[in-house]
Formats: C-alpha cells, structure tokens, sequence
C-alpha cells in the first residue's frame, strides 16, 4: 500500500524522505534563480522587510534608549566638571576661529585658482540606524533601517567616525544590507595615501576576531618606504569605492616570496564593535565625476 | 493550524532576538545559534517534517537578510531539522542529556558545513584556527543558552500538543 494513501479516521502526513526531497528541490531551484535571475529580489524582500524589520526598529531603539539613559547618568558630574573647564576653552576658541576663517577664505581661492574641489565634504550623505546584524557567525554584516524608498541602491558606500565600514549589497524597501570591509569575503582596493602605492584590502575573519586587523596585500613599494602607521584610503581604481575614504592605517608588513609585492595586516579606523549610526553616501562610483 | 501560527510567529521572535538583543550580547563577536536550537527542538520534539520544515523558514529568513544567494541556509536548516528528527529516533524521549547533545551536535555540523562551503573553497586552510575561534565557542555559547531555551519550548510545545488533543476530543464527540 503506497504510504500516501490516506487511512480513514488518521490525519494526513507526508512521509519524511519525500518532504526531504520536496525541500531539496525547492531549495536547489531557489538557488539557481537567485543565482541567475533577480527573481526574488522584490518580492521576498518587501514581505520579510515588512515583517521584521519594524520590531528590529523598536528593540533597538528601546535598547540604545536605555542605553543612552544610563550613560546620561553616569556622565552627569563629569559634564559638569567640563562644562566649566570648557567655557575657558570656548573663549580661546573663539580668538582661533577669527584667525582661521581668514584662513578659509585665502584656501578657498586658492582651491578656486587650481580648481580642486573638496570631495569628501561634497558628497551626498544620509543617516541610517542599525537594527540587526548578521545571525550566523560567519561574516559580518548589518542590517541598517534605510531602504529604496529612502533613495538606496546597491553598492553605495557606507561610512561612520570618518572611515570607510562597508558597502551595500541588498536593498529592500525599508532597509539594507551593509556588508563591512572586515567581512571575510570583501576585497577592495586601497592606496597608501603618502605614497599612492596600491594595495588589494581583504577582509579576514580570524585576524578580525584575535588583534581586530584586516589583511593586505600586493603591495608595489619599491622603494621602501611604506611603513606601519601609514594611512590607507580607497583607490581611485575600485569600481564600487569612491576614492579617498579612509580604510584604516598599516599595523604590520612584510615582503612577500616573490620579493616584489609586500602584504601584511591593517587597523581599521573604524569601531566595528560600537557601531550605531551610519552615514551612507549616495553618490554611486559609477556616477562619480559626471 | 493554530500550531502553525504559532511556530511562525516563535521563529520570528527568535530571528529578531538573535540579530538585535544577543547581537549585542555577543562574546568577542561570537553570537549563539538561536534559531538552530529551535529547528532541532521542532525536529525531536514534534517530528522530522515539523523539524525539517522550521529549519527551512529559519534558513529562508537568513537567506533574505544575510545570504548571497536565497536557500543555502534554507537548505542547511532544513537538514538540521531533519537530523533532530532522526536522533530521536536512537534516544528515549525523556532522555534528559539527549536535547543538548543533538544541540550541540547539529551545531558542530552548521559550523563544519559553514567552513567547508564558505571558506575551504576559497583557500582557507586553516582549520584549527576556525574551529577554536568560531566553531567551538558557538557550540558552546549555543549550549549555555539551549539550557534556557529549550525547557521554554517544551512549555511551548506542550501547549500546543495539548490543544490538538481538545480538538481531537471535541472531533470525536462530534462524530459520535
């Protein structure tokens, strides 16, 4: 008697293996569309957006609400204590400022004669909370509260405390997937900023995990004179990176086998332990410069 | 129908919980395994279709969020369940160390997959090194929070075994 006949007066089951099999399939065609068409892209995102994304919202807003709450307290004498120490600050400060914008005005024409444009301040930037982060142990990724309704796309550049923490590689319509330069699958490439010697930045899982340092490599320094504490900032030559976000700076170096290249490890400036806030840059590389 | 309700809306809560409250409560970056513990509690507890099935709507939530591709984790999750299932066939149900053990066991498992998959293909060699900073303090903290867990879930599924056998009651009083 086959096993899917239904007996009278028994509920109806499946046998396991061909649950199993059933499951399997669905999950291999699953695969092979997401890998080959943008099939789920819309739908699934925007119905599990909608469902899970709004309580993230709200544990982690009451979260770092009372978070904020406590630190309030604890740093209430202290603040005291600065506010006064600070005043005598302000008024030095003020003097300063006097002197400096004069300053400005003689950069700003400067800047204006050798037009050279500060880019870094230009770009178009937008705040995103984060409200979740990756759930397996894997990689490092966050989920931030922004999505396409409030002009996301692929691929923009994430930044927080002035460096470079990741780039976005999912968007849904409430929010999106930033995925950090320390996550083991992310290469990008950098630029020693004294030298302007490139560099291939790839991010690294266990070194992240023991000393907090991500690695480097393929290092053209001829001449010797990259060293640790040197900074490095995104290459002109990525193609999702806009150029000069600060990566982090050297920590440790050596020569490679081939005695032509070097690699080694490199700090992160940014937290990524502390991280709440984020600003993205809306301003994609493939539109840079128009 | 009530139960699956019910379950959905409990893996829900796990997921949330695991990207914001233990995300932030993780140990030099390692968070636990809530939603593993989950799959293979439906699969010893309920049955392997159960399990399996919880695993792959656990699976499916990561794959949307946190995959490259949708149903790698669906299909990880969905075997896992399964596994839950298939030990309780060797242990006794009341078996008070057999919950854990599979725990701990399917999460070995996860994390052997993980590292084969996702990292050995792409030159990652250094075994030892994963395992001790990744694989095994993942089991371990999975383990500690499986002790918590998973008497709350035989609460939860009691509730609902028990809610089946009203319906049944009323059913065959109905008939009869």
């Amino acid at each position: 008697m086959s096993p899917l006949v239904k007996k009278k007066g028994e509920k109806f089951t499946i046998p396991s293996k061909y649950l199993l099999f059933a499951l399997t399939l669905i999950c291999v065609l699953m695969i092979a569309l997401s890998l080959f068409t943008g099939f789920f892209d819309g739908i699934l995102n925007s119905t599990a957006g909608n469902m899970v994304i709004p309580f993230q919202r709200g544990i982690t807003y009451v979260g770092s609400f009372l978070n904020d709450k406590a630190d309030n307290l604890k740093e209430i004498e202290t603040l005291l204590e600065e506010n006064t120490a600070l005043k005598t600050q302000v008024d030095e400060l003020t003097l300063e400022i006097n002197r400096l914008q004069q300053d400005k005005y003689e950069l700003a024409h400067l800047q204006e004669l050798f037009k050279l444009d500060a880019q870094y301040e230009s770009y178009e930037k937008v705040g995103a909370r984060i409200v979740g982060s990756e759930s397996v142990n894997w990689y490092h990724s966050f989920l931030i509260d922004k999505g396409s309704k409030d002009g996301l796309k692929q691929d923009m550049n994430v930044i927080a405390d002035g460096g470079l923490v990741g780039i976005i590689t999912e968007v849904g319509p409430n929010w999106s997937r930033v995925t950090s330069i320390i996550s083991d699958e992310i290469n990008l490439m950098g630029q020693v900023l004294a030298t302007e010697d490139n560099l291939i930045v790839s991010g690294n899982l266990v070194t992240v995990k023991t000393e907090g340092t991500i690695d480097f490599s393929q290092l053209l320094d001829a001449d010797d004179q990259v060293g640790p504490g040197d900074k490095v900032v995104t290459s002109s030559i990525s193609d999702k990176y806009l150029p000069g976000l600060v990566i982090g700076y050297i920590d440790s170096m050596q020569s490679d086998t081939n005695n032509m290249t070097k690699s080694g490890t490199l700090l992160p400036v940014v937290d990524f332990n502390h991280l709440d806030e984020v600003l993205v840059i809306l301003d994609l590389k493939e539109n840079y410069g128009e | 129908m009530k139960r699956v309700i019910g379950q959905s809306v409990l893996v829900m809560l796990i997921f949330i919980l695991q990207n914001t409250v233990f995300a932030a409560l993780s140990f030099n970056g390692v968070k636990p395994n809530l939603l593993l513990i989950v799959t293979v509690f439906f699969g010893f507890a309920v049955s392997t279709n159960n399990g399996m099935l919880t695993g792959f709507f656990c699976g499916l939530l990561c794959d949307i969020f946190f995959g490259s591709y949708i149903g790698v984790y669906s299909f990880l999750f969905m075997l896992l369940g399964g596994f839950g299932g298939v030990m309780a066939r060797f242990f006794y149900q009341d078996d008070i160390v057999f919950p854990y053990v599979t725990v701990a066991l399917s999460d070995g498992l996860f994390g052997l997959a993980c590292y084969v998959f996702m990292f050995l293909l792409r030159g990652r060699f250094d075994f030892v090194t994963y395992v001790s900073r990744v694989i095994l303090p993942e089991i371990l903290y999975t383990l500690i929070l499986s002790l918590l867990l998973i008497p709350l879930l035989h609460k939860f599924n009691l509730f609902f075994v028990k809610l089946e056998l009203k319906e049944k009651e009323s059913d065959v009083s109905g008939n009869t």
